[in-house]
């Protein structure tokens, strides 16, 4: 019972769009585990006629191979949210590493780091990554990579900037004056007064993980048939779009959800922060990775 | 007659969360027209509050209800937006604290004067160019044609306040309302403000009303002071009353904490014990009873708050024992213990020879890169268990150069001595633990993820290792030392009260058991019962431990309380060097005594007949490098200033750069012979 309640208070604390995001992602997060449970059909198994429309027994209907598509839009979030998540993750901390190391540094390293930063920065998104799949192939961990690595830079320069704010704080001179190193102060000082804001930053970078994962793979360069994924699901709805227009909504829906979700995570987090003192920098430019 | 301002019964209410912050209690207030009023009080006084009020520029998270607002005898409802808006910059007017912040950048001086002229149309159109220029001269601005069409940032910062003040009176407001005008100044330039508004508030017509923290710096300024404290109005008298004969304990105690520039300075400086309470809880009984030294305890005060009661001389004071506080001494004269014999202090702890630090800075517009020279060829010593003040102003180097001392900025050339046993040696870097720093922003200068244990054990981790929990005995004792409960390691910096926070951060200092302690502006920040608390603490720790301090500090009579030996300096370069008590009573520069002059004095009657040495601009002016820095300002400077750099004589102990130093001395006799025989000390005797 009271447990029920400090968790129901607890809840109550948190801000509306936190909630939103985790209640939004969670069903993703659970079919990522265990597809399963809520799937109805195989992903592969080759079920009745194709471009069949919604029905009871397949509620978004099938596709151009006659496999239930409902069914294969849950079993495709396992190597989405992978994929979105894991390069996040890996963005996240190389570019938070760099990031704050050169903020904090400053100075010739700082600009040297981030000039290579810039021109990371300057190629266009999907043909670097489209480069780096072509030449590495279309496994899942290079997939992953290249897409860490199309986002690290704006991680890297966001996070400088919380670094040079960090750098002139009173606490990180106190830590100097008594003889702390750099690296002493980048984990005592410097990295726990801006993940907050980082982390908001890394919700961010998560939700265009999921479009440029879904990009690619409308491409054709994410996973490959016969394993399911929302872009090359959708890219197999825009050829039958004429057939069969109901395809595409099913993958559609999954990609707008967890990109939205991933946003409002970063939202609530952000609102969640707000009111402490510790945040770096401010959040809004959070908005412009 | 009504009064230009009346307000009665106004209460506001701050919502923020669930909590409810009751920022004013049942506030009277009666300025009559032509009427200069002082409203002192500390943070959370809520003294800000009612000058918001007034001008109906709450926030919206504020409840209020106010019995009575009228403003030159026309009633005023605060919920009427039109009114109000038509009020605004016309009848009532304000400058605020920040004029950086309170003026468009992208718009003209001359153009944001011109807002209200036009918006309240007080002038016809065509004139509205000479009225702006009128204004400006009335603020004492030389070139007002000039002026008018520069930017805000074109300007320094007195300019700056002043062309706000010109603004403020363009609607020719009945009342002037200026909440902290002068806490973002120079003392010089805050002098110099000061004096303005006084002027202009006694000219005319308008009355003007200075929301100040400062009780010093009214004494010169008004007819009538208002003492505020957690939302309410404790005591209102004449000038000369408040200041003479406090009759609320509070009063009396602001009074005591304030470090004077006459009279003994080896006493303890008054301060309130506790902090200003939280203004979320309604308790019965007197708000300032838990630190009050007349009503602690007693029953009356506990349960019935005090009514305001009629005080000798016209004043009322909100307190049941409004005589009684007289007989209680705030100040004690303690025989400082000194800590070193002068034998001691002569051998130095920390020597510094002829250290240069510039700064290089790329110019956005103009794409040049400029130099700046921060420090000049500064020699500094400081001696084993010596208490040294640096003061100067903005931008004189100072606080460079104790960055230097401490490593946190490379000299470009010079040399950084440091004892070793009996010798002197060169060092480039300080031993971890052989100087400590505290800074002016305790708020800064404390990790708010940490706790207040592990911040005060960090110099010792980086010392000698392990983790924080090792050395909880040590914090307990060194939580001790600065007068705090050993419960505080658990909390937080953010749940700490300003005084509190700094506290801590001096027990960070002492952690290592440094030689040398540099304190940067750091009671700036405090309030003033605070101020003398921190103080008193650092008299008290170096007595017992006996290290030096090097105190940083534009305050030149918390300098004078504190500090053995005063060094002053101006654009980077030492203008005069010398004991504390030789260069109170006889400076011998003339920004010395620019300076000296320029500090506020608790005491309406010394203020009346003070005389300040007038120099010209102010600090932030360019300082000229060749030849004396401080000639473009000096009030006695001939050719040979630009030309040959005046050289401070080391082998006296009362050094001064000044080619013409005994000129600068007798000039000083004239200015400062009357402040001299006014026995300021009354004040804190009673």
């Amino acid at each position: 019972m009271s447990v029920v309640r400090r968790s129901r208070a607890f809840v109550g604390r948190q801000p509306a769009p936190l909630i939103a995001g985790v209640v939004l992602l969670a069903p993703f997060l659970f079919v990522t585990l265990v597809p399963g449970i809520l799937a109805t059909h195989g992903p592969l198994s080759i079920e009745d006629r194709p471009l069949l429309g919604p029905s009871a027994q397949y509620w978004l209907g099938t596709d151009e191979i006659g496999r239930d598509l409902f069914s294969r839009s849950l079993y495709a979030a396992r190597n989405d949210i992978l994929v979105s998540l894991s390069s996040a993750f890996v963005a996240f901390t190389i570019g938070t590493a760099i990031g704050l190391f050169a903020g904090y540094v400053s100075g010739r390293i700082d600009t040297i780091v981030m000039r290579i930063v810039d021109v990371l920065l300057s190629f266009p998104t999907i043909v670097l990554a489209l480069f780096l799949i072509v030449v590495f192939g279309r496994r899942q961990w290079v997939q992953i990579l290249a897409i860490a690595l199309v986002m690290m830079p704006s991680m890297a320069r966001f996070s400088r900037g919380t670094g040079l704010v960090l750098r002139n704080r009173g606490y990180v001179e106190a830590s100097r004056i008594a003889g702390a190193s750099r690296w002493q102060i980048l984990r005592h000082h410097v990295l726990p007064n801006s993940l907050p804001t980082l982390l908001v930053a890394a919700s961010v970078l998560a939700s265009s993980a999921v479009l440029i994962s879904a990009s690619l793979s409308y491409l054709g360069l994410g996973a490959q048939p016969p394993d399911p994924s929302w872009g090359n699901m959708l890219r197999a709805a825009y050829g039958v779009v004429y057939q069969a227009p109901l395809y595409g909504i099913g993958p559609g829906i999954c990609v707008t959800i967890v990109s939205g979700a991933y946003i409002l995570i970063g939202e609530g987090l952000r609102r969640k922060f707000r009111t402490d003192r510790n945040v770096g920098a401010s959040a809004a430019t959070v908005g412009t990775i | 007659m009504p009064g230009a301002l009346e307000v009665d019964g106004l209460s506001v209410t701050y919502r923020a969360g669930r909590t409810l912050v009751h920022a004013l209690d049942d506030v009277a207030l009666t300025l009559p027209p032509g009427h200069r009023m002082a409203i002192v009080g500390e943070s959370g006084s809520g003294k800000s509050t009612l000058g918001l009020a007034v001008m109906g520029l709450l926030p919206g998270n504020a409840a209020f209800s106010c019995q009575r607002l009228s403003i030159d005898g026309t009633a005023i409802d605060l919920r009427n937006t039109k009114q109000l808006r038509s009020l605004r910059g016309n009848t009532v007017s304000m400058v605020f604290q920040d004029a950086k912040a309170s003026l468009d950048p992208v718009r003209t001086v001359g153009s944001q004067i011109a807002e209200p002229l036009r918006v309240h149309r007080v002038v016809p159109k065509r004139d509205i160019g000479h009225e702006v220029e009128r204004l400006l001269r009335d603020v004492e601005i030389k070139r007002p044609t000039q002026t008018a069409r520069q930017y805000p940032h074109e300007l320094s910062g007195g300019m700056r306040q002043r062309a706000m003040i010109a603004a403020a009176l363009a609607g020719r407001p009945t009342v002037l309302i200026a909440d902290e005008p002068t806490s973002a100044l120079d003392v010089t330039t805050q002098a110099a403000v000061i004096d303005l508004i006084g002027r202009l508030g006694q000219s005319g017509t308008m009355s003007a009303l200075l929301i100040t923290h400062d009780l010093a710096l009214v004494a010169g300024f008004a007819d009538s002071v208002t003492v505020m404290y957690a939302g309410r109005i404790v005591e209102t008298g004449s000038v000369d009353e408040i200041y003479s004969a406090p009759a609320h304990p509070y009063t009396r105690a602001l009074l005591a904490s304030i470090p004077s520039l006459f009279g003994d300075r080896n006493r303890l400086l008054g301060s309130i014990p506790g902090a200003v309470p939280d203004l979320n809880l309604r308790l019965p009984g007197c708000v300032f009873e838990p630190r009050c030294a007349v009503g602690r305890g007693r029953e009356i005060c506990r349960t019935v708050a005090p009514p305001m009661i009629a005080v000798g001389g016209g004043g009322q004071a909100r307190c049941h024992f409004p005589g009684e506080q007289a007989a209680i001494p705030t100040d004690v004269v303690v025989p400082v213990a000194i800590s070193s014999s002068r034998a001691e202090m002569t051998t130095p702890t920390v020597e510094l020879r002829s250290i240069v630090k510039s700064f290089h800075r790329k110019s956005m517009t103009r794409g040049r890169r400029s130099r700046t020279v921060a420090v000049n060829g500064v020699d500094l010593v400081i001696g084993a268990g010596e208490s040294v003040g640096i003061v100067g102003e903005s931008g004189s180097g100072k606080t460079t150069l104790a960055r230097v001392l401490v490593g946190l900025e490379v000299a470009d050339s010079g040399e950084k001595m440091i004892r070793v046993g009996d010798a002197l040696v060169a060092v480039t870097r300080l031993p971890k633990d052989y100087v400590q720093f505290v800074f002016q922003d305790p708020g800064d200068s404390l990790d708010p993820l940490m706790s207040v244990g592990d911040i005060i054990a960090e110099p010792l981790v980086l010392r000698d290792g392990g983790r924080p929990n090792r050395y909880r005995n040590q914090v307990a004792a060194l939580l001790d030392d600065v007068g705090l409960r050993v419960e505080m390691a658990e909390r937080r910096p953010l749940e700490l009260s300003g005084g509190q926070r700094q506290r801590v951060a001096i027990a960070r200092a002492l952690s290592t058991q440094p030689k040398l302690i540099i304190a940067d502006e750091a009671v700036a920040s405090l309030d003033m019962s605070a101020r003398g608390q921190i103080l008193n603490l650092f008299s008290r720790l170096q007595a017992e431990h006996g290290f030096a301090y090097l105190y940083i500090s534009h305050d030149l009579s918390m300098v004078r309380h504190v500090c053995d030996r005063v060094v002053v300096m101006y654009g980077g370069r030492v203008m005069e060097s010398a004991s504390t008590d030789d260069l109170f009573v006889g400076p011998r520069h003339p920004y010395t005594q620019a300076l000296i002059t320029a500090v506020p004095v608790p005491d309406p009657r010394v203020e009346r007949q003070r005389e300040r040495m007038a120099i010209r601009g102010e600090a932030n002016d360019e300082a000229p490098t060749t030849g004396c820095a401080f000639r473009a300002r000096c009030p006695i400077a001939q050719d040979i200033c630009a030309e040959e750099v005046p050289r401070l004589d080391t082998t006296s102990s009362h050094g001064v750069a000044c080619h013409f130093a005994d000129q600068a001395a007798s000039l000083y006799e004239r200015v400062s012979v009357d402040a001299e025989i006014v026995p300021a000390e009354r004040v804190h005797h009673g």
